[in-house]
């Protein structure tokens, strides 16, 4: 047969053994084969149905709308005013409520959209991944940032996105319009890192501080969202705050060895600055990451070089040292 | 899809399960049927979007249902075999119960239809949109060439001589049809494992199509002196006969298939056997990306097309599977899923242009080796051979990454498995990512 095309590139199969030479195969363990394959388990459990808190709240509000009925009725027999007064108060009181909760909900749904779109980045940024949809994804940028004014130049760098665009792009193009936010946000946690660290370090009542700590790291929290123009509201702090916790808590072995400093040298630092200080580094490098983490959510494009600089978590650790010897 | 509240029709989900022949659509079925069956144990249940979901019940109404028991029957004996091969069309219907909150107006219960057909079949789509003398042409282009020029040279010779002009010879006719598909079961098989085979029904007849009534064969000296325009014939010549019955053919016996089983789906799982394809080389790799492209090139005609229209109506999940993973190790079974993705680049991403989800995965619908590791860390497969029937350990080649461009890749000596020992219907089969395609297909 003419074959002009080169000689084909042969992959063998090595044969080991073939009839009775074979360890023989159950069917057990081929079952424990695929188990251990099986996908990881989810980080947090599934919702469970709600139901119990359902019935209680909506026999709640019943409740209360028959009590205000009740007393619109009694009122409006006392005094038609009166009746007008309480009903006026009452759908007052209602409709803010509603409004209260519609906005807490928007608030809590441009956080989920944020994680969408960061997920969209990383899938693309798989070996083979398809590079299509780049025009929707920053239509979507651009249609959950153009809400608010201070976003206007970010959105002006997506209006020259076109289809051409990959998301490689994309993603560089976000990175520089997002790089004063980033500066601004990186100072404040250094330095709400070293005084939440010196505070510690101090304190008297180190117990009684962590208190402290904790809303200091709240509104540390708060602070670095509103830099990046996100109003949080109940329901999306608390999502964010999970989410925070959440990414400290399951990060992988290799990001926490790279994570701000090594283990050793920290180790190192504790020997020589003594418990109480050594305590205020701790504190001070878990506002770090707490603040690095909070960081990363606010953004609609994930983390390609690191937010905050690796060395804040060797300033912070100097700062304190020095403020504390001193 | 959109449910009216308090209406007792339970909605209906369509997937149909696309393939080239021998591509595991059957196995696959199979698979499905067995792990809706046991929803709740085994990897399906970790699935968080189908948590939902507490009962697979199959169920026997459809006509013609698909031989669940016999698939079973095959994988459940001993020593284990795989189902047979599909003769003829048919349906699997399973019905799902859905746990949903008190208050919840939606259906608490859902079926699942899936579509199981000879892959021998699908091929004939390319031939909806060919005329006779385009017919002619196509086969003419890929028989002129090595290696089907090789696997049959007097036939093709003998094609190319005859005159269309000229009175036919009815039972010379029937003859070369008979030729010519046994021909076509040549290539299917090792070593050459060809994929364009048409016409499909020539293989495989199906209940009521019966080839000898209406006989045709590619006429090739058509092609080498056509000048363009549909050609003229006498009454009662080769060219009149051949055209007539092909038209009758592509008309009355490939379209209605189609247009009948195809308009209806939700999703579509197309599974293409990898693995096999390529441990019969190049030629066998092209044939069948060229059968794929064609077959799946519907997807992304317009609905101004009728084809496109067939496809696109209701069709928004699309899944491309490269089966029988479970040969490799799990290094390579990764590696399988991108070689996929390059494999078949081209219509991937075209498809990804369209509004349709797209998925490419590899998967195995019932794992048939079990991974041996040595003290040195080295691993090996131990599965049973399934012509021979004998135990085998081996390890399968490392792959590349991607696909070589010019296809010229041949895996050596991979034996095909047989079965595990051991299956049993009250555990969900031993498989490879079943429960992430089920999710990705039956997600809300
Ligand atoms: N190891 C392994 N082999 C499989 C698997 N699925 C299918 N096969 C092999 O593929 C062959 C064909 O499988 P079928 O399910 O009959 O394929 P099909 O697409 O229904 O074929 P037709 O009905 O002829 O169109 C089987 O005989 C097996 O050898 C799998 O999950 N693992
Ligand atoms: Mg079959």
């Amino acid at each position: 047969m003419p074959n002009s095309s080169p000689p084909e590139q042969l992959l063998r199969t090595v044969i080991h053994a073939t009839g009775d030479e074979v360890p023989p195969i159950d069917a057990e363990q081929i079952y424990q084969d695929q188990t251990t394959e099986a996908e990881p388990e989810p980080l947090l459990p599934a919702a469970h149905n709600p139901w119990l808190t359902r019935l209680i709240t909506t026999a709640l509000l019943i409740w209360l709308i028959v009590i205000w009925a009740q007393a619109v009725v009694w009122g409006w027999a006392l005094n038609t005013l009166i009746g007008l007064t309480l009903l006026a108060a009452g759908s007052g009181i209602f409709g803010g409520f509603l409004w209260l909760g519609w906005q807490a909900r928007r608030a809590r749904h441009k956080l989920d959209a944020i994680t969408a779109i960061q997920a969209q980045f990383l899938k693309a940024k798989a070996p083979h991944a398809p590079q299509t949809g780049v025009l929707n994804l920053s239509r979507r940028i651009a249609q959950l940032l153009q809400k608010n004014p201070q976003q206007a130049a970010l959105v002006q760098a997506l209006s020259s996105v076109d289809e051409s665009w990959t998301y490689t792009e994309l993603a560089q193009q976000l990175e520089h319009s997002y790089g004063a936010q980033d500066r601004i946000a990186a100072k404040l946690i250094q330095r709400e890192a070293i005084r939440t660290g010196i505070f510690i370090a101090a304190s008297p009542y180190p117990l009684l501080d962590f208190l402290l700590v904790a809303w200091r790291n709240v509104a540390m929290v708060e602070r670095v969202a509103l830099i990046y123009h996100l109003k949080l509201s109940t329901p999306a702090r608390w999502h964010l705050y999970q989410m925070i916790l959440r990414n400290i808590a399951f990060t992988t072995v290799t990001e926490t060895v790279l994570d701000s400093v090594s283990q050793s040298w920290l180790s190192n630092v504790l020997l020589q600055v003594g418990v109480r200080a050594g305590q205020g580094v701790g504190v001070a490098l878990y506002s770090v990451r707490i603040g690095h983490q909070a960081m990363r959510l606010c953004r609609v494009v994930p983390e390609t070089q690191p937010l905050v600089d690796r060395n804040i978590g060797k300033m912070v650790i100097e700062a304190v040292r020095s403020k504390t010897h001193s | 899809m959109v449910y009216l509240p308090f209406t007792s029709k339970i909605p209906v989900t369509r997937i149909g399960i696309t393939g080239l022949s021998q591509a595991g659509k059957s196995t696959l079925i199979t698979a499905v049927i067995n792990h809706l069956e046991n929803i709740r144990r085994g990897a399906l249940a970790k699935q968080t979007t189908l948590s939902g979901l507490t009962h697979g019940h199959w169920l026997r109404d459809a006509t013609p249902a698909f031989d669940y028991d016999a698939g079973l029957h095959a994988l459940t004996n001993s020593p284990p075999s795989w189902p047979n091969s599909t003769t003829d069309w048919s349906i699997a219907r399973i019905e799902l119960s859905i746990d949903r909150p008190w208050y919840s107006t939606k259906p608490r219960r859902r079926i699942i239809e899936l579509l199981d057909y000879p892959g021998e079949w699908l091929l004939d789509l390319c031939l909806l949109e060919w005329d006779y003398p385009t017919f002619c042409a196509q086969v003419w282009s890929w028989c002129s060439q090595a290696p089907r020029a090789a696997i049959a040279a007097d036939l093709i010779q003998t094609l190319a001589a005859i005159d269309p002009q000229a009175p036919v010879d009815a039972a010379y006719l029937l003859e070369l049809q008979q030729r010519w598909a046994a021909f076509l079961a040549d290539s299917r098989l090792p070593p050459y494992q060809l994929s364009r085979n048409l016409p499909g029904r020539f293989l495989l007849n199906g209940a009521h199509y019966h080839p000898e009534h209406q006989p045709f064969i590619p006429l090739f000296a058509l092609n080498l002196s056509s000048g363009g325009g549909a050609p003229k014939f006498p009454a009662h010549s080769w060219g009149a006969v051949c055209t007539q019955n092909y038209l009758a053919y592509r008309d009355h016996e490939a379209k209605p298939f189609f247009s009948r089983h195809f308009q209806s789906l939700d999703a579509q799982v197309i599974l293409i056997d990898l693995l096999g394809a390529m441990t019969a080389g190049s030629a066998a790799l092209k044939d069948m990306r060229a059968a794929l492209e064609g077959v799946l090139q519907p997807f992304t005609y317009g609905t101004d097309h009728w084809l496109g229209r067939l496809f696109r109506r209701k069709i928004r999940r699309v899944a491309v599977c490269a089966t029988k993973m479970d040969h490799l190790l799990p290094d390579d079974q990764k590696r399988l899923q991108s070689l996929a993705e390059s494999y078949l680049y081209d219509t991937v991403q075209r498809l990804a242009a369209e509004s349709i989800e797209l998925k490419v995965m590899a998967i195995a619908a019932v794992q048939a080796a079990r991974i041996q590791t040595e003290a040195n860390g080295e691993q090996s497969l131990i599965g049973r051979d399934k012509r021979t029937g004998q135990a085998v350990q081996f390890t399968p080649p490392a792959l590349p990454q991607t696909m070589p461009h010019n296809l010229n890749l041949k895996i050596g000596d991979l034996p095909q498995l047989a079965p595990p020992p051991g299956l049993d219907r009250a555990h969900p089969f031993p498989g490879r990512r079943i429960d992430q395609l089920l999710a990705f297909l039956l997600a809300d």
